[in-house]
């Protein structure tokens, strides 16, 4: 009877082994897969980033063609914009992208400045559709940007939360860095 | 003390705690097409301007809402207008063919937020050009309605004529247009109601208040689009 009894609860008790190391393997592929996903939701969003980017830079001629008519604009402002727009197609890494945008927006920002000083400038139709383009432009990066920081942060909280923080450390996730635009308060 | 006894209430309380953590209430949730938290429209206007908007939501599916709003401070009318739009998913999923058009009073501004799959017929020159033809003179001279109307029709044709989408027609085909069910169908559902009700006399229908009141008096259910910024934006 005892031998009956012992030989039940060792199988039992393979199988509650058994059942764990399987829950446990289940787990390990789940939360991988979850941060391989966020990973690529991070770095889709980069893309969608730098394709307003993109969309900026491609307004560029046509707002100094269109703007260069009325004397309002400074010639200068005017001159800066495009060797910036050069100075991005020629720059190869993100860091330098970013750094080409951030002086590309103190000009732009002149740029609606001034249109909002001119009340002139506002009543003719190609100017002012050209304004709406471009702060519309403006708008839509820093939404994309916005959601981009959203994804690095629930990418970073898992990656650094237990338990998956050892899923992280064996498949060699790495904490992605935040997008900074240069007049934003940095992240807390 | 029973454990049995104690579950539910523990339960509930988890419910709710859950609940609360998740709720984002600082955006305002669209009931129907025109949400007006101010008071600047009388309820006929209101029903004008979501005339509209059913016009435009049945012959293609694209989804108008219009807010009106005292503040959208501290975030700003620009990211205002995104969260909420994403909170709500105006336009169809997939789709994203939704459109709100926010107007915020004490800030003296407004914000057309034009969802990912409307970009391409309503291009932010576009969408400009119809909200200082059509809003801003009316706004000027606090006429809300006027300004609302114009610009929710002039947006309304501009879906209608450019835009496809999937017509969502309400001449269906079933007896009552808001419940998808065919006549045979309701009987049957009517049918078990009553039944259900004689055997349980009467106390399945405090199960049925329960539930109805999470729908709240049929409200919108927006499609779950998604906008990233575009649109345009302005004060008067």
């Amino acid at each position: 009877m005892a031998l009956a009894n012992k030989k039940l609860y060792t199988i039992t008790a393979l199988i509650v082994i058994l059942a764990i190391a399987l829950a446990t393997v289940a787990w390990l592929v789940l939360t991988y897969n979850s941060l391989v996903r966020e990973n690529e939701k991070v770095d889709s969003q980069w893309a969608q980033v730098q394709n307003q980017y993109q969309r900026k830079i491609d307004l560029i001629p046509t707002l100094v063609s269109t703007v260069g008519a009325y004397q309002q604009f400074e010639a200068s402002t005017l001159t800066n914009i495009t060797q910036l727009r050069t100075q991005w197609m020629n720059a190869t890494t993100t860091e330098d992208q970013v750094n080409v945008t951030n002086q590309l927006d103190s000009q732009l920002a002149t740029i609606i400045v001034t249109y909002e000083n001119y009340p002139e400038l506002q009543s003719i139709t190609a100017v002012r559709d050209l304004i709406y383009e471009l702060t519309g432009t403006e708008n839509r990066i820093s939404v994309e940007r916005m959601r981009y920081n959203e994804y690095v942060q629930d990418f970073n909280a898992h990656i650094k939360s237990f338990p998956a923080s050892f899923v992280a450390g064996w498949g060699d996730f790495e904490e992605r860095e935040y997008y900074q635009s240069p007049n934003a308060p940095p992240p807390p | 003390m029973n454990m049995r006894a104690l579950a539910a209430p523990a339960l509930v309380l988890l419910a709710l705690v859950l609940s609360q953590g998740t709720a984002s209430a600082e955006y305002p949730t669209l009931v129907y097409y025109v949400t007006d938290q101010v008071g600047v429209l009388t309820s006929s206007e209101e029903f004008d301007i979501q005339s509209v908007c059913v016009e435009v939501y049945e012959q293609t599916g694209a989804e108008i809402a219009v807010l009106v709003v005292n503040t959208t401070l501290p975030d700003g009318i620009d990211m205002f207008a995104v969260k909420t739009f994403e909170q709500n998913g105006l336009g169809q999923e997939g789709e994203d063919d939704g459109l709100l058009i926010l107007v915020s009073v004490e800030e003296n501004a407004w914000r057309i937020e034009v969802g990912y799959g409307l970009e391409g017929i309503l291009p932010d020159s576009k969408v400009g050009d119809i909200v200082t033809a059509n809003l801003v003179p009316y706004l000027a001279v606090s006429d809300y309605y006027s300004g609302l109307y114009y610009t929710t029709y002039a947006v309304g044709l501009e879906i209608v004529t450019n835009y496809s989408g999937t017509p969502h027609t309400s001449e269906s085909q079933y007896p009552i247009p808001w419940i998808p069910l065919k006549t045979w169908q309701l009987a049957v559902v009517i049918g078990a109601i009553v039944v259900l009700g004689v055997l349980t006399k009467g106390r399945a229908f405090l199960l049925w208040m329960l539930f109805s009141r999470n729908w709240g008096g049929g409200g919108k259910n927006w499609g779950g689009g998604r906008s990233g910024g575009g649109g345009a934006r302005g004060r008067w």
